[in-house]
């Protein structure tokens, strides 16, 4: 009697748990989207013949060893080529370059993703922010939605254009100039950050914000009075995230042909230099450990990590 | 005692009420990033000179006439909606490809930069050390490969094996599955193990109460963050494009370098339209599954 009861329970369990039909619905959609990924035609490969291929690689495995060691075999003999490629080579300042498109671009993006914030966010781009302010009107109401509405799609959309594709489009309209580097990173980390600070807003305790509006405050004076302040070190945490990972892209976006990183690495591999490529990609990891430690030790400091 | 107004002394400028901590925060990062500005030679006039502005009118005028058609269509070519649609499967391909190398592997990866799964060290004194490396090699490989953009990973592959969509996918896999390893060990460590210990207590191996205990408490989260990485994957997708593989960046690429405004404007509103559908799908998938996590 005691093990029915005990099975009987163990069904129950079993029911109660929680199913989702659009989850199981979701699993079968991406099972069948691997196999078709696996199953449909062949990938576009390159027309060279398979011995090309193989010398090409013969090639560019011999010359990434840097050209002073191949030809002593002393790799002691390397280090007076790395510093002069560092030095006269612009290595260093191409780092610096990369670092301070970063900075320069998230202050950017961070500037204006919060000048949106309270218009942006669910909770405040409303006619009746927080449900404090009484009254209907069908007008305001509809211009809240627009206002709202509209710059939940602004973020949308500028986040999801990869920085690649939009320095690419600045640089037609721009020409080679630093500012290409630094508005593609920031119009796109605007819409990141813009969602993330958005649900910040949407997240935090908003009594005192609710005191606010009932004294008669607007959306700006009660979102800075009283939501910064409070969310502040969160948005600061999002603030070094995004930086790190500015970083971490500016070291590519240079292969659109202004000088940084990305450059260098694009013009080592025209001459054939892949010595020279390895060194400059090596020094771009570098940058991007350094990076990461310096935000790393700063969301510490901030006393919430957040994970990727 | 009663307060004279005379008795308080202002015998210092009361320089931490003017300069709370936040606000020392915000001057200083608008103070270095102005200062980064200056160095990196950037010129607010520029931005501003004719010539750019009336480029970046142009580009945006085309942005509410997006192209049906080709702008200077080739007798014998295929319609440009289905060169439009081809380039957005191809794209989605490639990501899911990447993905499905990236995962097993970053599983891999994350398996052994873990100690949960550890046997009681007692009992196995000599495999220390054999874990300890494995712990070792699999964190450092993580770092290095994270530590390379995918582009670089790409850009040396191509170099090294000519143009070919297997190479790039191999290049994407190597830095997506360092992210993977890196969060999935994360989310491993961050669960409790109050569950393993549980089997461990009736007479569990570790490793078994590891995988009883440890990986379905943390699935819901690793399953959440795989589908956040798919909607990334789909974006290094697209800007491979630029290094020739064929997808819609490459065709980006094509047309804007032909001037074709409308036909970029066209890619760009069905990139926007794809990775809106990815992010909402992958959105309901994660909050439903935060929800039976709880």
């Amino acid at each position: 009697m005691a093990s029915e009861n005990r099975i009987l329970r163990i069904k129950e369990l079993h029911q109660s748990k929680s199913k989702s039909l659009f989850l199981r619905f979701s699993l079968g959609f991406v099972i069948l989207s691997l196999a078709w990924a696996w199953s449909a035609g062949t990938l576009h490969e390159s027309v060279v013949s398979k011995e090309q291929r193989g010398a090409n690689l013969e090639k560019f495995i011999g010359k990434i060893i840097p050209d002073p060691t191949r030809e002593s075999g002393q790799w002691i003999d390397s280090l007076p080529w790395m510093t002069n490629l560092l030095t006269e080579g612009q290595g260093i300042k191409a780092a610096g370059i990369t670092f301070g498109i970063a900075t320069v671009a998230i202050t950017l993006s961070g500037f204006f993703a919060l000048l949106l914030l309270p218009l942006s966010a669910r909770n405040f781009g409303t006619q009746r922010p927080l449900e404090i302010i009484q009254g209907k009107h069908i007008l305001r109401s509809m211009y809240w939605f627009v206002i709202n509405k509209s710059s939940r799609i602004l973020f949308l959309f500028t986040r999801s254009l990869p920085e690649y594709v939009l320095g690419f489009l600045l640089i037609s309209i721009l020409g080679p100039d630093p500012w290409v580097l630094v508005l593609a990173l920031a119009i796109h980390n605007f819409g990141i950050l813009g969602r993330l600070g958005s649900e910040l807003v949407e997240n935090n305790s908003n009594e005192s914000a609710r005191i606010m509006f009932a004294q008669g405050g607007g959306r700006y004076s009660s979102f800075v009075s009283t939501i910064l302040p409070d969310s502040f070190n969160r948005m600061l945490v999002y603030f070094f995230y995004r930086w790190e990972t500015c970083i971490r892209e500016s070291t590519v976006l240079g292969m659109l042909g202004i000088v940084s990183l990305g450059y260098l690495i694009n013009d080592a591999k025209a001459g054939r230099d892949f010595d020279r490529m390895l060194t400059f990609i090596l020094l771009g990891a570098l940058i991007v450990i350094i990076g990461d430690i310096i935000s790393s030790l700063v969301r510490h400091k901030l006393r919430i990590t957040r994970s990727e | 005692m009663m307060g004279n107004v005379n008795d308080i002394k202002f015998n210092k400028f009361p320089i931490e009420q003017i300069f709370s901590r936040r606000r020392k925060v915000l001057i200083t990062i608008a103070f270095i990033a102005i200062v980064c500005g200056y160095l990196i030679g950037l010129n607010p006039m520029r931005l501003l000179n004719a010539n750019n502005l009336k480029l970046a009118g142009d580009f945006m005028v085309a942005a509410f006439t997006p192209a049906m058609d080709y702008e200077n269509p080739v007798p014998g070519a295929e319609p440009f909606l289905i060169t439009v649609v081809k380039s957005v499967l191809m794209t989605l391909r490639f990501a899911l490809l990447a993905m499905s190398v990236s995962i097993p592997v970053g599983a891999l990866l994350a398996f052994f930069s873990t100690t949960a799964w550890w046997p009681k060290m007692r009992n196995v004194q000599r495999l220390k050390p054999l874990l300890m490396g494995a712990l070792i090699i699999s964190k450092s490989w993580i770092a290095f490969a994270r530590s390379i953009h995918e582009l670089m990973w790409g850009l040396l592959f191509i170099t090294a094996m000519g143009i070919s969509t297997t190479a790039a996918i191999i290049a994407v896999s190597i830095p997506f599955s360092g992210i993977l390893a890196k969060i999935y060990s994360e989310i491993i460590e961050e669960h409790s193990r109050e569950v393993q210990e549980l089997f461990r207590s009736i007479g569990a191996g570790t490793f078994s109460s590891f995988c009883l205990g440890i990986i379905p408490q943390a699935l819901p989260d690793i399953l959440s963050y795989t589908f956040y990485r798919l909607e990334c994957a789909l974006r290094t997708a697209t800007v491979f494009g630029f290094i020739g593989i064929e997808t819609i960046g490459y065709r980006i690429k094509l047309s804007s370098d032909e001037f074709h405004y409308h036909e970029v404007w066209t890619y760009l509103y069905v990139l926007f339209g794809t990775i809106a559908i990815l992010e909402w799908w992958s959105r309901s998938i994660r909050k439903r599954l935060d929800g039976s996590a709880n």
